[in-house]
Formats: C-alpha cells, sequence, structure tokens
C-alpha cells in the first residue's frame, strides 16, 4: 500500500512538473512573452 | 646392516598383510541429473551469527515507491500531465478568469494587459448591465492621468442619481485596435460613455510599426472586431481553433515561472497603477531627459499622423457606431496631457492647430465631445514626469476632478433623452 501511494505521488508530482515545463518551453520557443514598455 | 633391512621388511609387513587383497574401489554410478529447484518462496538459512532482516515498513515502501522510477510511475506520469492539459482545455475560459484576481498572473510588476483583460472579461460575465458606465480607455498617459476612477463614478452618478460604474481599461502603448476589442469584449449592453485619450500620436498609427500587435499577445483574448481591425492595416490576425486555452496559450505560458508559483502560494502582489510618482524627476537626469526627447519625436511623424488620422478616427466611429446597438453611447476624446515645456519641441508648429481643428470638428458629430484639460488641471512642468506622464498624485487629482466634471456633463445630456 505504502509503495502504491508512493508511485502515485511520483506521477502527480512529476506530471505536474512534466506539464509545466512543456508548457512553458512550448512558449518559450514559440515566442510567448509578457509585455514590457520599452519607451521610458 | 642386515638389521636394517629386516626392520624394513617388517614395517612393509606391518603396513600391508601378506593375506590382503588390494581390491580397487567400485566405479562410482554416474550422478543423476538433478531436476531444478523450485523456489518454495522458502529464504535460504542464514548463516550462522546473521540477524534476521525487517520486514519493510509503510515508509520505506512509500519512500521506494516515490523515488523509484517504475513502469506504473512512468504510465501515471504521462496521465497526469494528459490531465492537467485538459483541464486547461475545459477550465481556463473566459467566464472562468472573470471569478480570479487577475494579479496571480503578473508575474512581471507593470502587467497592464492582464489587468484590463481579466477586467473585461469580469465586465462581460455580468448577468445584469448597469444602464450607464462610463469606459476609460487609453495608453500609459491614461493610467498616470487618473487617480482614481472613484472620483469619475461619484460625479456622474450624482448627476444621474443612479451608480454609474466607472471601468478603467488603459493600458501601457494600448494600440486603438485593442481599444476596439477591448470594448467589443466587454460585451453586449455596454450603454454610456466611452471615454479615449487620443493625440498626435494615437492617432497617426497604422498598422504594427513596434512589432507589438503581431510579435506579442498582450490581451489575453482574440474577437472578430480586433480581427477585422487588424486586417484593415494589412496584418493577419491569430489563428483560431474555437478552444479559448489553445487560441490564447501564449497569453498564460508567458506567465508560467516560478513567480505564478510564488504567488499561488504565498498571495499574488500589490499592483501599482501609478508608477511615476515615486520615480525621481527625470528632469534631474540630463541623459535620461534627452533620450526622452529624441524618442517621443521619433514617434511623432507629422506624414504618418495626416496619412493616418482619417482611417484611426474611423475606427474609433465604428467601434462607437457597434457599442450604439445597445443603447446610447457618446463617445468623449480628450487631449492626452503634454508637457507644457515639451508640447511645441514635440509637435510640429504646423500641425498642432491643425489636429485641435481636426479634433472640434469631429466632436461637431452628434455624440462626439471633445475636451481639452491641461490649462483647466493647471498642469505644470514640474506635475509631469516626461512629455506625457503625470509623477504628481495632486495633479492626478486635479486632472481627474475636471474630468470627471466633462463627463458629468456629458451624462447630463443623457438625462435630457437621445
Amino acid at each position: 500500500m505504502g509503495r502504491i501511494l508512493g508511485i502515485t505521488v511520483q506521477a502527480i508530482v512529476v506530471g505536474t512538473l512534466l506539464f509545466v515545463a512543456v508548457f512553458r518551453l512550448a512558449g518559450i520557443m514559440g515566442g510567448a512573452r509578457v509585455f514590457q514598455y520599452e519607451g521610458f | 646392516m642386515d638389521q636394517g633391512k629386516a626392520t624394513t621388511e617388517s614395517a612393509a609387513a606391518v603396513a600391508t598383510p601378506a593375506d590382503a587383497t588390494v581390491v580397487a574401489p567400485p566405479p562410482k554410478p554416474a550422478a543423476a541429473p538433478k531436476a531444478p529447484v523450485k523456489p518454495t518462496g522458502a529464504k535460504p538459512p542464514l548463516k550462522p551469527g546473521a540477524k534476521p532482516k525487517a520486514p519493510p515498513t509503510f515508509l520505506s515502501s512509500f519512500i521506494d515507491g516515490v523515488t523509484h522510477p517504475t513502469l506504473p510511475a512512468v504510465i501515471g506520469t504521462l496521465s497526469v500531465a494528459l490531465a492537467w492539459f485538459l483541464a486547461c482545455l475545459l477550465l481556463v475560459t473566459p467566464a472562468n478568469l472573470a471569478k480570479v484576481d487577475a494579479r496571480y498572473f503578473m508575474t512581471v510588476p507593470e502587467d497592464d494587459y492582464t489587468e484590463v483583460s481579466l477586467r473585461a472579461f469580469r465586465i462581460a460575465q455580468q448577468k445584469e448591465k448597469p444602464p450607464f458606465a462610463v469606459a476609460i480607455l487609453g495608453t500609459s498617459g491614461t493610467r498616470e492621468s487618473i487617480y482614481d476612477e472613484k472620483i469619475i463614478e461619484e460625479a456622474v452618478g450624482a448627476e444621474l442619481k443612479m451608480p454609474a460604474p466607472c471601468y478603467f481599461l488603459a493600458a501601457k502603448a494600448l494600440s486603438l485596435y485593442e481599444i476596439a476589442g477591448l470594448m467589443d469584449q466587454v460585451g453586449d449592453g455596454f450603454r454610456g460613455i466611452v471615454m479615449v485619450h487620443v493625440g498626435p500620436n494615437a492617432l497617426s498609427d497604422s498598422g504594427d510599426a513596434r512589432g507589438y500587435l503581431t510579435s506579442l499577445h498582450r490581451l489575453a483574448f482574440q474577437n472578430e472586431v480586433y480581427d477585422e481591425e487588424l486586417r484593415r492595416v494589412g496584418l493577419e490576425p491569430a489563428s483560431h481553433t474555437g478552444n479559448y486555452f489553445l487560441d490564447n496559450w501564449r497569453f498564460f505560458s508567458a506567465r508560467t515561472n516560478a513567480d505564478l508559483l510564488r504567488h499561488l502560494v504565498f498571495g499574488p502582489p500589490d499592483f501599482k497603477r501609478h508608477r511615476y510618482v515615486d520615480k525621481p524627476p527625470l528632469r534631474d537626469n540630463a541623459v535620461g531627459w534627452k533620450a526622452m526627447v529624441k524618442t517621443a519625436k521619433e514617434w511623432m511623424n507629422e506624414d504618418a499622423y495626416r496619412a493616418n488620422r482619417q482611417a484611426n478616427k474611423e475606427l474609433l466611429d465604428r467601434m462607437t457606431a457597434r457599442l450604439r446597438k445597445n443603447g446610447r453611447v457618446e463617445l468623449v476624446l480628450v487631449e492626452v496631457p503634454r508637457h507644457p515645456e515639451l508640447s511645441t519641441e514635440l509637435i510640429p508648429p504646423a500641425l498642432d492647430p491643425d489636429h485641435r481643428a481636426f479634433m472640434r470638428r469631429w466632436a461637431t458629430e452628434p455624440g462626439v465631445h471633445y475636451f481639452e484639460l491641461d490649462d483647466e488641471a493647471e498642469l505644470t512642468a514640474d506635475d509631469l514626469e516626461d512629455y506625457i506622464h503625470l509623477r504628481s498624485p495632486a495633479a492626478q487629482v486635479r486632472y481627474t476632478k475636471v474630468l470627471a466634471e466633462k463627463l458629468r456633463s456629458v451624462a447630463a445630456t443623457w438625462k435630457e433623452g437621445p
């Protein structure tokens, strides 16, 4: 039971990090950035 | 000598008796092949002195499950990642974003576009639209001019004797195309006053000279009006899939970073609307001042102004006409604040009177008003950080009160009927 719970926690944590990393990387490669004023 | 020989012979007689027969041992039979030993589950016997291993605890099993890669863990990981993606497809919608505090997404300090996008969603989600509202639209010059939109709400509400919410929808470098898109996003049912800060710079824009519109996704939405206005100036709008998250994923991807996690854990940051009140005067920095004047001069293109002002006037007229399908809408055009010492330097002398005359002619059309507030608000050189941004809270209050009175006078015509 403990091992199953451990596998579940691993899947949730790593799966979340995987989604965030892929989402962010896709944005970086697609030129996504927040507009920051370049004037004065 | 003979004794030695006899000793040897007697020793041999002891070792091998005379009647013994040496028989070779029988050949051993061939060993039968051993059958494979099936594991019975029985543990091999412990070596003498060794202690038996303790059974795994819950914690050790848990740690083992967490830290070791296994096939079920890989399948689970991919499933969780897919689940997050599906959740975003289904749950990241304007209706849900309208309930979210925009500050959570502000992973850079001055994220005006998140603020105005989510505010537009909130306005659009109102079940009952107010019978009269005021929308304030413009650039950072507008943001720094309006001290607090409550001043406008109170003045207009007192005139109409009913609540008159004021929607602040100004963002740095906001284009007229995005202004039209914002008012379309605000939704059906908007009635009241649309106030737009304009000046020669705003009316000279055409297309995407600075690359803000096509390379960045500044607003958290796209809509038909915004797309149409982009096409009119030769720009290609972004493609649409029909799913909000897929159409605007870049907006959210750009804001997915460690700051977002920090906001989710520790709470959203403060959003500072006025950014110049705490700055030291730019005038004290000779190099910075010179650079600002140079930049502002480059932006003010007289030829572009004359070529594009009519098209930009028509853009705002189209926006107003669309809104008027809901009911009465008054377009109030307010000249942007100007630094009194820079005005003549930045705006070509022949252009300014021509521009003011153009605006006053525009204001003769039904439902259109034009105001120039700088003199009435008594703006001085010390009140402005640069050519357009107010830095003095007292000046912001004066300017907002003067603006509120002008909007109140427009609202008064509302009572008189359409």
